[in-house]
């Protein structure tokens, strides 16, 4: 399913930084150091976004001169990604960071950001074999890697960054994974049986999970020590014969006529914790409405429906538990959507070129009432030559807008419908016609800087921190933290607001701990850099 | 869910009848309706337990492919399938399917799928220096179908290790473009790709693989020559749902060497297709999804020689479709002789037609779709083009009558289209087709006298078939001299064999080559009467040498 994981990438990320027609005056430099001495003559990119993908516009490269240095000019402000890591060399910071493979910052204009150094080291190789209890080679399986932090807490490596090949054992049952941060590893193939966890995908079958040498339970898994530049070799994995996986089916219907709707599709999902995490999505069913999950571990999922890519139709969440046999049945029901038309302004110009910003703009709504019980990506509009936008298919729930990233140097600075402004966000009910939205827009070159201190212990590894700017009951911009442990909020309008950072644990990404609100004001564009207190324990 | 449920019982019914060995005939169970069952069998001959089965239809739009495995006794069985045509793939790791079991089946049928184990082939990629290279992409391209077959990236001391691989000569390449979704740092990522041993794509050396077979050694001496930047902007039909495939393709196979996806359809997007060596190449921009009406632009003919090409502009046009209506004409009771025995009683649903450029023999996979059980039928998102349609048939009983389009207003009479192809405009629509199939097809199986490359033709023997284009059968015979022509409307034909020609359009498709066909054949005047539903076998046939 990497198809749809790319998806997944692409719209959350693609086009994030656009190039702007303003003069692009920021810079970043530094130094990259390999084994602690500079690294000459090695290739660093920088993806605005970051998490872009090597198509990503406004990728560059460079290579560092012979002194290690690097230095990326005329840069448009916005959020960058750094990554001097090769095929062989991997950052230091790699396991504790959490905007890992790239180090990221984020430039105003005119921002000259020094010293934002990439420290390499050589990675280490770790390798071995995977048989079952006959002695047999395990052919085509993913081995996966977990390390131990510095809290002796055990973390999935996250393999998206590297050589995925790497991962998957060999005709001989053979794997090799190489480029590794020295540290202290677990080496396990097969499936965890548990909440969250889960497999699908392979009607043959699938292995419980075990560690090296042979054992189920993590806690006596045998710890890896990788160095730098060093191979551990022999680290061999024997596994019990596969456990069956199991089917589940069903069908879409339009709950009212309870008749297959032409090009429907669905979205598959892990229930995690108490939300639902999409596997992948998009996906058509038949003709007749059927669609087949194969190959499933047993697990709790959840499947999702719509009317397809352009359809007002949305479904709730089925929920379901595989535990040791086929599921059919299921029957996801389509309901007629919420609309939401209007028209995007922009307040207090008539200049014909910032005017022409607009058209082919995008903005985006997210329902904030589903988002707590589902992983999902916001919706997105074109705003058409005429100012106005179409969004349809929502849930009833509460809807909140923003700006494409097109629109680099605006901000909404108010929402209203029927003439009247919104004091929270839009309130949608099922299938409701929502007409006259107006988006009022303004050019915003306002930039609200800061830092967020930790105090009560160490940031836990791949937690991520945001940062809320909000306006009343309206949140009116997010973002996260870099990698400097410093954010910058651009294009915010004049006004006063309130800042909070939340921390995000990375493994069901809820809140976990929120610092006091901070109050701010913007005039003529600045505010003196703001410092927020986050308690992590 | 019916189905599944049958399912969930058929398996269990199935493993509580004992196979301890190859099952040869189909149990009754199996001329069930919608059901395909079969047994996966190993090299040795013995029955696979636990093989995947994929069941793809062929032609039939929005049918998701289906998978099962087979039991202790390597038997498996597909229930629920529409009426059509399925093509059927075992699979285990390192295992792959036997290509005689790379054919279509059809709902009532049984299966016979071997696997048998693909060749494993490893190697080292060094640069100038004789340093490794990781990080490289290894491609295997087969050398007949010039597909991709694997890839598999080198480690850290540049090794790779491809298995699984089906028999066949293929070339080797080492890829450097960061291509996908890598985030690593390549010093490669603008060259042109390096064919083993250390060569270009036109010197390449082709490396012959058997199954089982493990090859050692297929180094790549990377060549690090750097390629060029094809850049350009797209106009005209961009807005869709589906994303815009830009490729870059080689004239003659039609093989991209380059492409790229645009997915956001802004008016005027452009597009850059890096690492691209010197050639010439044909540069396409495509817009197709599904049903959903798409564009394509004219091939742009363009140069690389020693320099970036910019500012190429692709301009999408809307594409065409063909539509119409497929009839099954009966044999009258009287005109079918008591011997004719049909094996299996096939429906409209399981013929696949496919539609083809005449003039373009390269595309790897023309579109293909299936009448619907009254017959309509419909294809979409062509190229504009002369098409001429192909058609599998699943029933030997049955043969092509003819293909017509409707009266045009000045003769008054259908436009016989088996003769004519059909052109398509951009954005034309051919509507109201007429495919009639009949039924009480003879069939012809003989062997050359002497064997030797050769081409066997048949030819309607009538003065007022002459034009009859489906009248006209073509076939090349096997290296023994074998050959079979199937699907023959009955009546009376001459039989000639000619030296095999790098030809790769049917003789019969022009009407001068028909006309040669035809004075060559009377020459030669071996001639052979069909019957109604009549399997002449064991004919012998005299190759004239000029």
């Amino acid at each position: 399913m990497k198809v749809s994981i790319i998806a997944a990438f692409l719209l959350a990320f693609v086009g994030q930084a656009q190039p702007t027609n303003e003069p692009n005056t920021a810079s970043i430099s530094g130094r990259v150091t390999l084994n602690g001495k500079p690294a000459k003559h090695i290739h660093v990119t920088l993806v605005p976004g970051p998490y872009g993908s090597p198509d990503t516009p406004g990728r560059q490269k460079m290579k560092t001169d012979d002194e290690g240095r690097y230095q990326f000019k005329r840069l448009a402000a916005g959020r960058y990604g750094l990554i001097a890591a090769s095929y062989l060399n991997t950052s230091v910071e790699f396991l504790t960071s959490a905007t890992k493979p790239f180090k990221v910052c984020t430039l105003a204009a005119d921002e000259e950001l020094k010293d934002f150094d990439l420290a390499l080291v050589r990675g280490g190789v770790l390798t071995g074999r995977v048989t079952d209890t006959d002695g047999n080679p395990v052919i085509a399986t993913e081995v996966q890697l977990a390390f131990v932090d510095g809290q002796s807490k055990r973390q999935r490596f996250p393999a998206f960054q590297t050589n995925e090949d790497m991962f998957v054992t060999d005709d001989r049952g053979v794997y090799r994974l190489f480029g590794l941060p020295p540290g202290r590893y677990l080496v396990s193939v097969g499936v965890k049986v548990g909440p969250g966890e889960y497999t699908f995908g392979s009607t043959r079958g699938y292995y419980k999970r075990t560690y090296h040498p042979n054992v189920a339970d993590e806690a006596q898994a045998t710890v890896i020590e990788v160095k730098a530049e060093e191979e551990a070799t022999g680290i061999d994995l024997r596994v019990a014969p596969m456990e069956k996986t199991y089917q589940a089916s069903g069908r879409i219907v339009d709950a009212e006529t309870n008749q297959p709707i032409a090009g429907s599709m669905y979205d598959f999902g892990i229930v995690e914790g108490e939300k639902l995490r999409s596997v992948y999505m998009g996906v058509s069913a038949d003709e007749q409405g059927q669609f087949y999950l194969r190959g499933l571990s047993p697990s709790r999922y959840g499947v999702t429906a719509s009317g397809g890519l352009t359809a007002n139709y949305f479904s709730d969440p089925t929920l379901f538990e595989i535990t040791d046999k086929d599921i059919e049945g299921l029957e996801l029901k389509l309901q007629r959507g919420a609309t939401i038309n209007g028209s995007a302004v922009i307040e207090g110009t008539s200049d014909p070129t910032m005017l022409a910003k607009l058209n082919a703009a995008t903005i985006t709504a997210e329902n904030t009432s589903y988002t707590k019980i589902a992983h999902v990506y916001p919706s997105r509009a074109k705003i058409q030559a005429n100012g106005r936008f179409n969004f349809a298919g929502f849930r009833p729930g509460q809807i909140r807008f923003d700006l494409g990233s097109e629109l680099q140097g605006f901000s909404i600075l108010r929402v209203e419908h029927n003439g009247a402004e919104l004091r929270d966000s839009l309130a949608v009910k099922s299938g409701e016609q929502l007409n006259n939205v107006r988006i009022v827009i303004a050019a915003a070159n306002g930039i609200v800087r800061g830092t967020v201190n930790f105090v009560g212990g160490l940031l836990p590894n791949e937690s991520q921190v945001k940062i809320e700017l909000r306006r009343g009951n309206l949140i009116s911009r997010v973002t996260e933290m870099d990698s400097n442990k410093r954010f910058v909020l651009p294009s915010i309008a004049d006004g006063e607001y309130e800042l909070v950072a939340r921390l995000f644990a990375s493994s069901n990404n809820t809140v976990s701990s929120s610092s006091p609100p901070q109050r701010i004001r913007v005039t003529n564009g600045t505010t003196p850099d703001v410092t927020l207190t986050l308690n992590v324990r | 869910m019916k189905t599944l449920l049958t399912l969930g019982i058929t398996l269990l019914s199935l493993s509580s009848i004992s196979y301890a060995q190859p099952i040869t005939a189909p149990p009754p169970e199996a001329k069930t309706k919608g059901t395909i069952t079969g047994q996966v069998l190993g090299a040795d001959g013995k029955p696979v337990p636990n093989a995947a089965v994929a069941v793809t239809a062929v032609g039939l739009r929005n049918q998701p492919s289906r998978a099962v495995t087979t039991n202790e006794d390597g038997a498996f069985r597909v229930v629920g399938l529409k009426p059509g045509a399925y093509r059927l793939r075992a699979s285990m790791p390192a295992f792959v399917t036997a290509p005689e079991g790379l054919r279509n089946f059809y709902p009532g049928e049984f299966a016979t799928l071997r696997l048998v184990k693909g060749g494993a082939m490893t190697g080292k990629v060094t640069d100038a220096n004789g340093d490794p290279i990781p990080g490289m992409n290894i491609k295997l391209i087969g050398v007949r179908e010039m597909s991709s077959t694997a890839s598999r990236r080198t480690d850290d001391r540049g090794i790779y290790r491809i298995y699984g691989i089906p028999a066949g000569n293929y070339v080797v390449l080492a890829d450097g473009l960061s291509f996908g979704w890598s985030w690593m740092n390549s010093d490669y990522e603008e060259n042109i790709p390096t064919y083993y041993p250390s060569a270009t794509r036109d010197t390449a050396l082709p490396v012959a693989i058997q199954h089982g077979e493990e090859l050692t050694g297929i180094d790549i001496r990377y060549r690090s020559e750097r390629g060029y930047r094809v850049s350009g902007k797209l106009t005209g039909a961009l807005e869709g749902q589906a994303g815009i495939n830009i490729s870059l393709n080689y004239p003659a196979s039609g093989n991209a060497v380059a492409s790229v996806w645009a997915y956001d359809n802004k008016q005027g997007i452009a597009f850059e297709l890096r690492g691209v060596p010197n050639g010439e190449y044909d540069l396409i921009a495509e817009r197709k999804r599904g049903d959903e009406t798409g564009a394509a632009s004219a091939p742009r003919r363009v140069i690389v020689a020693g320099t970036d090409v910019t500012g190429v502009e692709l301009k999408l046009m809307p594409l065409s479709s063909l539509a119409g209506k497929v009839m099954l004409e009966e044999l009258k009771a009287t005109e079918r002789p008591p011997t004719c025995e049909i094996k299996r009683n096939a429906v409209l649903e399981e013929t696949i037609i496919t539609a083809r450029v005449d003039e373009d023999t390269r595309r790897a996979q023309p579109p293909t779709t299936v009448p619907t059980a009254p017959g309509d039928f419909k294809l979409n998102n062509l190229d504009p083009g002369h098409y001429r349609l192909d058609f599998e048939l699943p029933s030997e009983d049955w043969y092509l009558r003819a293909i017509t389009l409707p009266a045009e207003a000045a003769t008054k009479k259908p436009v016989d289209a088996a003769r004519t192809g059909i052109a398509l405009r951009s954005g034309e629509s051919a509507k109201a087709l007429t495919i009639t199939i009949a039924k009480g097809a003879a069939s012809l199986q003989g062997k050359m006298t002497t064997a030797q490359p050769a081409r066997v033709h048949l030819i309607p023997v009538e003065k007022e078939r002459a034009d009859d284009v489906l009248r006209y059968a073509e076939i090349t015979a096997a290296s023994d001299g074998t050959f079979t022509l199937r699907h023959l409307a009955p009546g009376k034909y001459w039989v000639l064999a000619r030296p095999l020609t790098e030809a790769t359009r049917p003789v019969a498709w022009d009407s001068t080559e028909r006309a040669n066909l035809r004075h060559e054949a009377e020459a030669a005047s071996q001639m052979i009467q069909l019957q109604p539903c009549q399997r002449v076998v064991d004919y012998q046939l005299t190759l004239l040498t000029k």
